[in-house]
């Protein structure tokens, strides 16, 4: 009887570390497809783009990442990342960063005239306006990243050519004031 | 010992290269990783005013891959960014920059870690003394990260710095005697 029992136990670990191996090699071979995102882009011409937040304990990063099918492996492809803005010493503030991706489309093979604007903020700034090269403010309501210090944005800008740039950008609290970036 | 038996080494290793593989590969593709090692570091504020009726501030940062470099910023964008001095053959160069909206331009570049003294000639041109058309106007020599030389200020009135990326600037240093970019070459 005992026997029995433990040949019984020892084929259920076997199942048990089978199974574990087999879903932790799946996880990471395709586990990219269902990880959750904070924004989610769908495209006319260009790629899927989706933001998430990455990052462990303190530090945060608003990753932005592609949807390619050229690769069997590789389903969603970094395009770029913005991490936590330090604050300035002697300042008053954060180093702003801010990233700007330049939409890509697989379908077509080129980069189209289109971007994608997105980075980290403080908590305190509840909206963000960025004016680019041409001029243009574009004020967009920041998104909760799921850790108390941090918010995300996220902006998809057509028609704006092939080299932006931002020349400025600010951050809002929720009474409409500036908060201080250098 | 007795109870490992050679099937049961056998299971244990598979276990392990099957696991460790798994911890290996898991781990060196966790995103908690993310942000770990910033380009960009310590950044501190060290000087900033208004030009042209435009705000601007100076931010001395540390670059992973250039060390210690100097941001011009504008609005919560880097206007002009630069970590050494620069200079074409007798003269040191710095960068002339209108600024998002200002009516004047402001000068700004790093210069070697002797200088003490440092002049434009009034309209942007050339400093040495054979080709220069205008008088020479003092910039204020500022010091950073202990050794490091830098100026910032709002160029002399006049129309000659319009369409200017970079101007002259002749450097002395505190006995002063001229420094050029030649100085740094090795002999």
């Amino acid at each position: 009887m005992i026997a029995a029992s433990r040949k019984a136990l020892r084929r259920s670990l076997i199942v048990l570390l089978v199974l574990l191996a087999v879903s932790g090699w799946t996880y990471l071979a395709i586990g990219d497809r269902w990880k959750s995102n904070v924004a989610f882009f769908t495209l006319d011409e260009g790629d899927n783009y989706r933001l998430r937040v990455t990052g462990s304990f303190d530090v945060r990063c608003a990753k932005l990442e592609r949807e390619t099918f050229s690769d069997p492996y590789v389903n969603w492809r970094e395009a770029g990342k913005d991490c936590v803005w330090p604050r300035v010493a002697d300042g008053d503030g954060w180093l702003a960063g801010g990233r700007v991706e330049q939409v890509n489309s697989e379908r077509l093979g080129r980069r189209l005239p289109e971007v994608i604007l997105y980075g980290i903020v403080p908590a305190a700034a509840t909206s963000i306006e960025i004016i680019l090269d041409d001029g243009t403010p574009r004020e967009a309501a920041t998104i909760a990243s799921g850790h108390d210090d941090y918010r995300v944005y996220a902006v998809y800008v057509p028609d704006v050519g092939d080299r932006v740039e931002v020349v400025s950008l600010r951050l809002h609290d929720e009474q409409g004031g500036d908060l201080v970036v250098y | 010992m007795i109870w490992l038996s050679t099937s049961r080494i056998r299971t244990l290793v598979a276990v392990v290269v099957v696991f460790g593989g798994l911890a290996v590969v898991g781990g060196l593709n966790w995103e908690g990783w993310d942000g770990r090692r910033p380009s960009v570091t310590g950044p501190r504020l060290l000087t900033e005013g208004t030009t042209g009726g435009v705000k601007w501030s100076v931010v001395q940062v540390r670059e992973d891959t250039w060390g210690e470099c100097l941001y011009l910023r504008q609005d919560g964008a880097t206007v002009e960014r630069t970590c050494t001095e620069s200079g074409v053959l007798q003269n040191y160069e710095i960068s002339v920059r209108t600024l998002r909206g200002a009516t004047a331009p402001i000068l700004f570049g790093v210069l070697p870690a002797a200088a003490a003294r440092a002049e434009v000639a009034a309209d942007g041109g050339d400093v040495q003394a054979r080709f220069r058309k205008a008088d020479l106007v003092p910039l204020e020599v500022r010091g950073f990260d202990g050794s490091g030389r830098f100026v910032v200020q709002a160029a002399p009135p006049g129309p000659g710095w319009a369409g200017k990326n970079t101007v002259p600037v002749a450097v002395h240093d505190a006995a002063g005697r001229p420094l050029t970019p030649r100085d740094r070459r090795p002999r």
